[in-house]
Formats: structure tokens, sequence, C-alpha cells
């Protein structure tokens, strides 16, 4: 197999195919300390793209309660476990990726789910960590017992596992800005890519027969405008846009000032090896970090570290990034912190949106003396 | 497992090579594979009456059912005729008889059939080309060809114990069989863009949507139930066929014309072209006829074509000439597809001349 290089794992690793990064790559972060799980995402995918037949138990958007709930059950357990413990030596990965421990005959290790994984879409939702905390039990920072919810889509990965193992090359990754289709045409059902995928994010249509995967809402994209799951966030926890190689991170760009400035933000499993391009910035109140390293790989300390300082107020910077989430609906490519305020602009250099970094409060009176009535708050 | 003596493979049954009886090579294949347990219950002693296969996870081919089990794939293989019935040939040749009469296309198991000499071939796990099937297979398939000069048929049969004809639920695989024929120097690997092959592909579940009408998502998931799709307020049940034309980008390989996505197929045998691994695809002209049936365990299926090629490219076939010829097939129980896939050799076809 060719070798590619990974920043992630931080170093070159096997691939089916040569390196092509796009033009741009199109990316996420996702802010999970503020996601609530009311699936507003999941529904905007749903409604858009998977309310045909065939599709009924598609969700290209899922929400997941970490560390019991799987979309398919159990997705991210099982290809942990085929690719058995694996190491990291600082911010290099010296482990197997999936497509380095594939064995003979094989392009990746993964597995096909059957459609009984597919049943419980929000099975484990709200379980905490550990159900047996004994009856001394004070509410601490981090919480002894916890949960968080994983947003999760396809990652539209630099390395795709789907693609890579597609024989008829009928998946693409889309070369101006990294989106990965299934060409409709041109699959003709083998599921390779979803046996492969180790996120689980290529589906089978059930009445066409072929496979199908998250489009990354790319007629929106085309004109400049996030995708539904990400602009219908109700949490505001989805910072849409372009992110960077380190090398090349635009401390100006929201995506590569979370990913690479701060270092806020990180990958989703980055040891399986597909440098997949959503981000998380990890849940601050989790109290195993060895499960969030698990998931996040090894800079969820530095991230949880510098996500505390905003929240304590030292750094304005990255609380205006996270302010502009979600504040419009088109794509912010740059971003400035000015004056008690966060600006988004377009590509074209143009604002889009200011929001200020602390809302404006105010309090009315309890007498509202010009209709002489006294005001309730009956919410 | 590969014979020491006689280099043989086969994944079902003992350390002992079930064709000459020699020891295996190589010790068992330790990845975890699905594969088939042939006898009794699991552990169980020698099985009473006809072996049956039931599916089962286990580990490297010989860990359930120990000896008894390796006894029964033995039996099994003998009883299904690798020694009772023609030898196995190592490499396909096939001629294809000259008959004065109409083909009997959609007639597996028509009495003109007998007119074909029979010759049983030898399959092996596609393993040149990833991915590799790394599951059971069939040992052997019979091939007969009959031509009247205007048209070939092809019969093709096989043991397949599991009857796989839905491709509906995210796990289940069709069973399939191909020929694909193509000039004296096609290569084995389907072809080469300077030198393509024509492929007859004929799948079970194609074969059910003509038999039974489409297998809609019922036939996998018969308590489905749902509220709408939209458009289409107040349909039970819609089948595809139902949605306006406005909305079938909601079914949306049938709304671009994937061949696989169609739900009103005129045969259950596709007509493609290769030009090497991962290449097939298509021909715009959908002439090709057969006809599938299963049996006792045993699938009987008949893949026919006019000798004339109707596009371009495709391989012309004439009395009196030789081709490249190669079969395969397809068990979906062992999630056979695409290049999972049990292979002949590449041999010959060779048409009789027309008495
Ligand atoms: S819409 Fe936003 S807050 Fe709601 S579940 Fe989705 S990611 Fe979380
Ligand atoms: S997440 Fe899965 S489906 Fe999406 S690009 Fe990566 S490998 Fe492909």
């Amino acid at each position: 197999m060719p070798r590619v290089y990974n920043w992630q794992i931080g170093r070159e690793m096997e691939y089916p195919f040569e390196a092509a990064r796009p033009l741009r790559q199109a990316a996420a972060v996702f802010d999970i300390n503020k996601c609530i799980a009311c699936q507003t995402c999941t529904m905007a995918c749903k409604t858009t793209w998977t309310s045909g037949r065939g599709q009924e138990y598609m969700f290209w958007n899922n929400v997941e309660t970490k560390p019991w709930g799987s979309y398919p059950l159990a997705w991210d357990v099982r290809i942990l476990q085929m690719l058995g413990p694996q190491t990291w030596q600082g911010d290099r990965y010296t482990g197997k990726t999936i497509f380095e421990a594939a064995p003979l005959g094989e392009k990746a290790i993964g597995y096909l789910p059957e459609d009984l994984d597919y049943a419980y879409p929000n099975r484990g939702e709200d379980e905490i960590s550990d159900a047996s905390i004994g009856q001394r039990f004070y509410l601490r920072l981090p919480h002894d017992a916890w949960f968080f919810y994983l947003p999760r889509i396809c990652n539209h990965c630099t390395y795709p596992a789907c693609l890579g193992s597609c024989p008829r090359t009928a998946i693409y990754k889309r070369p101006e800005d990294g989106i990965v289709l299934v060409d409709q045409e041109r699959c003709r059902g083998y599921r390779e890519c979803v046996k492969n995928c180790p996120y689980k994010k290529v589906f089978y249509n059930h009445v066409t027969r072929v496979a199908e995967k998250c489009v990354l809402c790319y007629p929106a994209v085309e004109r400049g405008i996030q995708p539904r799951c990400m602009r219908n966030c109700i949490g505001k926890i989805r910072t849409f846009g372009f992110v960077n190689t380190p090398d090349k991170a635009d401390p100006e760009n929201p995506v590569d000032f979370l990913v690479h400035v701060r270092k806020v933000a990180l990958p989703l499993l980055p040891q399986l090896g597909l440098e997949p391009n959503v981000y998380y910035i990890p849940p601050v109140h989790v109290g195993n970090l060895d499960f969030l390293r698990m998931l996040f790989g090894p800079g969820v300390d530095n991230a949880i570290a510098a996500y505390r300082r905003a929240m304590a107020g030292e750094d304005p910077e990255l609380v205006g990034v996270l302010m502009l989430a979600v504040s419009t609906d088109r794509i912010v490519h740059r971003f400035r912190v000015r004056d008690g305020y966060a600006y988004g602009y377009g590509e074209d250099g143009s604002e889009l949106v200011r929001v200020p970094l602390k809302e404006p409060v105010t309090v009315r009176q309890f007498y509202d003396s010009l209709v002489g009535a006294y005001r309730y708050n009956v919410t | 497992m590969r014979c020491s003596k006689c280099n043989k493979t086969w994944h079902v049954g003992g350390a002992n090579c079930p064709y000459c009886g020699a020891p295996a090579a190589e010790p068992a294949d330790p990845h975890p594979v699905w594969g088939y347990v042939i006898g009794g219950e699991e552990g169980g002693g020698q099985p009473s009456g006809p072996p049956v296969i039931s599916r089962r996870r286990f580990i490297g081919g010989l860990a359930l059912g120990g000896a008894a089990a390796g006894l029964a794939a033995a039996g099994y293989a003998i009883g299904r005729g690798l020694l009772t019935e023609e030898p196995v040939a190592p490499v396909p040749q096939v001629t294809a008889r000259y008959v004065g009469r109409e083909l009997p296309v959609d007639d597996p198991y028509s009495p003109v059939w007998a007119d074909a000499p029979a010759q049983r071939v030898a399959l092996q796990p596609q393993n040149v080309v990833l991915p590799f099937k790394s599951t059971p297979g069939p040992q052997a398939l019979t091939v007969r060809a009959l031509h009247n000069g205007r048209e070939i048929a092809f019969r093709l049969e096989w043991d397949d114990q599991a009857r796989d004809e839905l491709t509906i639920k995210t796990d289940q695989f069709r069973d399939a069989c191909a020929v694909f024929f193509g000039s004296p120097t096609a290569v084995w690997t389907m072809g080469s863009p300077e030198d393509p092959v024509t492929v007859l592909h004929w799948k079970a579940d194609w074969q059910k949507d003509i038999d039974h009408g489409f297998q809609d998502l019922e036939a996998a998931f018969p308590n489905a139930t749902f509220d709408f799709y939209p458009p289409l307020v107040g349909v039970a049940r819609p089948a595809p066929d139902d949605y306006p034309p406005e909305a079938r980008h909601r079914l949306p390989a049938l709304a671009v014309g994937n061949p696989l996505a169609q739900t009103r197929r005129p045969s259950p045998v596709e007509k493609l072209q290769a030009m090497g691994p991962g290449t097939i695809s298509t021909m715009p002209t959908q002439d090709a006829r057969g006809r599938g049936s299963w049996r006792d365990g045993r699938w009987t299926v008949v893949l026919a074509r006019a000798l004339a090629a109707s596009d371009q490219g495709e391989t012309a076939l004439q009395p009196g000439q030789s081709y490249a010829f190669a079969c395969a097939v397809w068990w979906g129980a062992a999630a056979d597809r695409g290049a999972r896939k049990s292979i002949t050799q590449l041999g010959t076809l060779w048409l009789e001349v027309g008495r």
C-alpha cells in the first residue's frame, strides 16, 4: 500500500491510494460541552435526506450518549476491540491503524453490522457512567458519575476507509471541498464501505440496494451556506468551515484556530488512521480522562485546560469563536474578536455576523406604570 | 487449508484433504470467519440422515464439532458428487453443442440439456485481487453449453444449502453466478482495456423479483411500520413505483438509473463488460436471458445470449471458434459479493459447427 502522511497521528501510514488532499477540506468543530441531545440536527438531516423508502433506519446524523450509547450498536467498542490495545508516544501514534491491521486479503479491518445493530438508535440515552456510586456521593467537578452527548456525522475523512475499500471506486472525494460521496450510478451494493468505515457512516438502502452516506449538504456548501445539521443546532455547538493542515494553519480561520492554534478541538478516534475532519471539544466535566483519551487521543488534557481558561474569562478570542457558532447560516471563513464583539466574515471578506461576547442583560421593572400592570413570569 | 499433496484448498472439515486424503500443508486460518458447521448439534456425534448445513460463527473452520464435523464434511463432499460424478477438471474446457432447435433458455431442467456434454470444473476462492474471499465456498460447478447458430446458452449447477435470494438487509447477500468470455488472448483478471471481456451475470434476487414481483422492504421486514413517506401522504405500503416523478429523488439510485436499483427487470441476467478488476459496467443493450432455480440444495441456472454482439466492445461468438472462458459462483450466505467469489481457472469455450 502507498504511504501517506496523517498529521493527527504524527506519522506516515499505509493507505490503499496515494495521498490526494483536496484544494480545501470542509470541516466542523462540535463543542460537546454545549450539546443537549435535542436531536434537532438528527431531524434536520432526516427530513432533508433520508425520509425515502429504504432509508427508515438511517441516521446520517445521530447523537449518542457516551459512555453507553452507540449507533449502530457498539460501533466504537467493536472496532476498538478488533484493533486491540495500541499505544501512543506523545503525539505520535505507535500502534496500528485499521489499514495497517488489515489481515491478508483485506484493505482494512472492519465488520458489517446486522439490521438489529441499527434497531436502537438512542440506546443508553442519559445513562451515567457508573450507577454503583456509594452512599456518600458529593457533586464535584469533574464528576465521578458522568455522561455526555456525542453528535456524529460522516467525518469526510482525509483518508476515508469507505473510499479506500470500494472495489469499484464508486466513492470519491471532491477535490474542491473534500466532501466524500457515493456515486449513486456506480455503486453495486457490495457494502465494502459499510464494512470498513469504522464510524459506520455509510448505510445500505433497503430498497435501492446500494450504499448511501452523508453528503454534507453539498448543494448548500457550494453556495456558501452551512449544512442543515449545523445551522439548525439548538445548542449552537457547531462551527462549520474549512480546515488546513497544521503547517498551513490560519489563525483567523475559526476551524484552524480551534484545531491548530488553541488545540481545543480534537478528532474522534484518530488512532484508526482516517484523519477525520469533524473535531470535538472534549467535555470538561468527565471524571475519566482515560476514556476521553481513548476517544480523542493524547490532546485531551491540553484541550480541557484551554477550554477552562476560556470559561474563566482568560481567553476572549476563544470565547469569541465559540460565540460565532450557529450565529449565521452562511459559512464563516474568517473571524476577529474586538471590543467585546466577535465578527464573522465570508469568503469575500464581507462581514456576515457580529455577536457580543456577553449578551446584554435588561431587567424589566416588576410594575409597568405605562399600562398599570404587574409583570408576571409565567413560564 | 491447502493440501500438501494435490495443492487443492478447502475451508470446511478436518485436517485431511477431502480430495485425496493427504494432510494439510498449512494450519487453519487464524481469522474468525463466517462458516458452516456440517452435521448434527454443536459438538455432537455422527449425524444421522443426510447432512444438514447450518450457519454459525466459528473460529478457523475447525473449532466446532471436532472430528465429527470433519468426517461429515468429507462425507458430504463425496456424497455431493465430488467422487461419484464426473472427475473435477482443473480448467474449464467447454464445448457448446450445436442443436438445431430453440434453446431451453427458460427451463434449467429441460431434457434438452442432456444433449450438452457436462464438465465438472474446480472452483477456488478468489485471492488475487483485494478483497479476497476468505469464507467457505463451493468446491466445483458443472457447466454445459448449447447453441443453435443464433443463440448460446450456458447451464451452471452448483451446491448451495442456503438459498439467498434477498438483498434487503445490510447483511444479506445474493447467490449468483457468472460466465465470462472474450478473445483467446483475454486475461483471467476480468480482461483488460485492450482486450475487454463480456460477462453474463445471473442474480438470485433479480430472479426472485421477476418470479414473485419486486421484493420490497416488507419481504425482509414484515412488521415494518411507518407514518408516511413524503410526499406520499396516506399511501399504505407504497412501492417504489408509486413515487411520482418529482419525488423519485428520494430513491436516489433508482432515480439516476442505476441498473442495480431498478424495480422492473426484464431478465435475471445482466450483460456486462469488464476491462480489468473493478471495471465491470452494465452494457447499454440488456438482451441476455436466462433463468435460475434452486432445488434440494443445488442451484441450476441458465444464462443465454445471441451469438452476435449488440453493443460496442461486446464479444461476438462464432461456431468453430474458441474463446477465453471462465465461471464464477457467489454464495450469499458466506457474504460473497464482487471479488469475494469462487472462480474457475481461465479455460476455453469452443462452439461446435452446426451439422
Ligand atoms: S442540534 Fe446541536 S445541541 Fe441539539 S443534539 Fe444536535 S448537536 Fe446537540
Ligand atoms: S466517516 Fe466513514 S463514511 Fe465518512 S468519509 Fe470517513 S470512512 Fe467514509
